[in-house]
């Protein structure tokens, strides 16, 4: 699942455009989920680019948080962390 | 299935007859609406409410959406830079001047643009219907103007109807009908 802080409308346009098959999440206005996980930039109030594998018993087993600029991860790497659960 | 099927024939035999009664005149005070009618337009069949925002219009007057309740609104995310918004925009001009005067209201939305040539653009092509601008682009996120143009229809109270990404030729039969269709419907 993704998680913004953008409004269910802006999320659902986002996700028919690039017809995604899994959910988007919308954490506005509060933004409790992305203050929970750590990945506010308050500035901006959106979330940084970031993910998160959690498992079955609500562990994160794998986390990063990509800087400015920084490019985004691999499928393959994220492939990888999953298996490493499983 | 078969008898519901029959049904329907009986209806539409009846509707088709000149001056049958009630179901001919229901007809035609009610056309279909044929979203189909434009190419590529998504009917949004959850209707949803379409977020207010407020901008400015070149000469710095704040519009709001909502302004337009009770109106059809033609909402409309464009840019200079952007060839097919370009192109589009004549047709939309004249779609607004056959239906200004029934409840129509073309709102044309400059995303991350120069000020100066969103100007120049509306005066060269003479454009009467309200610009507002938008120069960080943060309504055309709003309403995931990803790839521009993107237009959506929006009805009287303010929920979405319809939306494109892409451009239309909005002055064709089927657009116009369209227009007509959904105007004829909220009265």
């Amino acid at each position: 699942m993704g998680i913004s802080a953008n409004v269910g409308f802006s999320q659902k346009a986002f996700a028919d455009f690039l017809k995604l098959n899994f959910p988007l999440l919308s954490d506005f206005p509060d933004l409790k989920a992305i203050q929970a996980y750590g990945v506010l930039n308050a500035e901006r109030k959106l979330a940084q680019r970031s993910y998160f594998i959690v498992d079955k018993q609500g562990v994160v087993r794998y986390k990063k948080i990509l800087g400015r600029g920084e490019p985004l991860v691999p499928n393959d790497t994220l492939l990888a962390e999953l298996k490493k659960i499983n | 299935m078969h008898i519901v099927s029959r049904g329907w024939l009986l209806v539409l035999l009846a509707a088709l007859l000149p001056g049958s009664g009630p179901l001919y005149a229901q007809a035609t005070r009610n056309p279909s609406i044929d979203y189909k009618a434009v190419p590529k337009l998504e009917e949004m069949k959850d209707r949803p409410a379409a977020p207010d925002f407020t901008l400015s219009n070149p000469d710095g007057k704040k519009l709001s959406l909502k302004d337009y309740r009770g109106k059809l609104v033609f909402l409309n995310f464009w840019a200079t830079w952007c060839e097919f918004c370009r192109e589009e925009m004549p047709a939309m001009e004249r779609l607004y001047r056959e239906f200004k005067n029934q409840g129509f209201e073309v709102l044309a939305v400059n995303v991350k643009d120069k000020r100066s040539d969103a100007l120049a653009f509306v005066k060269k092509l003479k454009l009467t219907y309200p610009i507002m601008v938008d120069p960080e682009g943060e309504i055309g996120l709003l309403y995931g103007a990803f790839g521009m143009p993107t237009t959506y229809l929006i009805d009287e109270k303010g929920m979405v109807l319809a939306r494109l990404w892409g451009p239309a030729d909005w002055y064709s039969p089927g657009a116009r009908n369209l227009i007509k269709a959904l105007l004829e419907k909220k009265q």
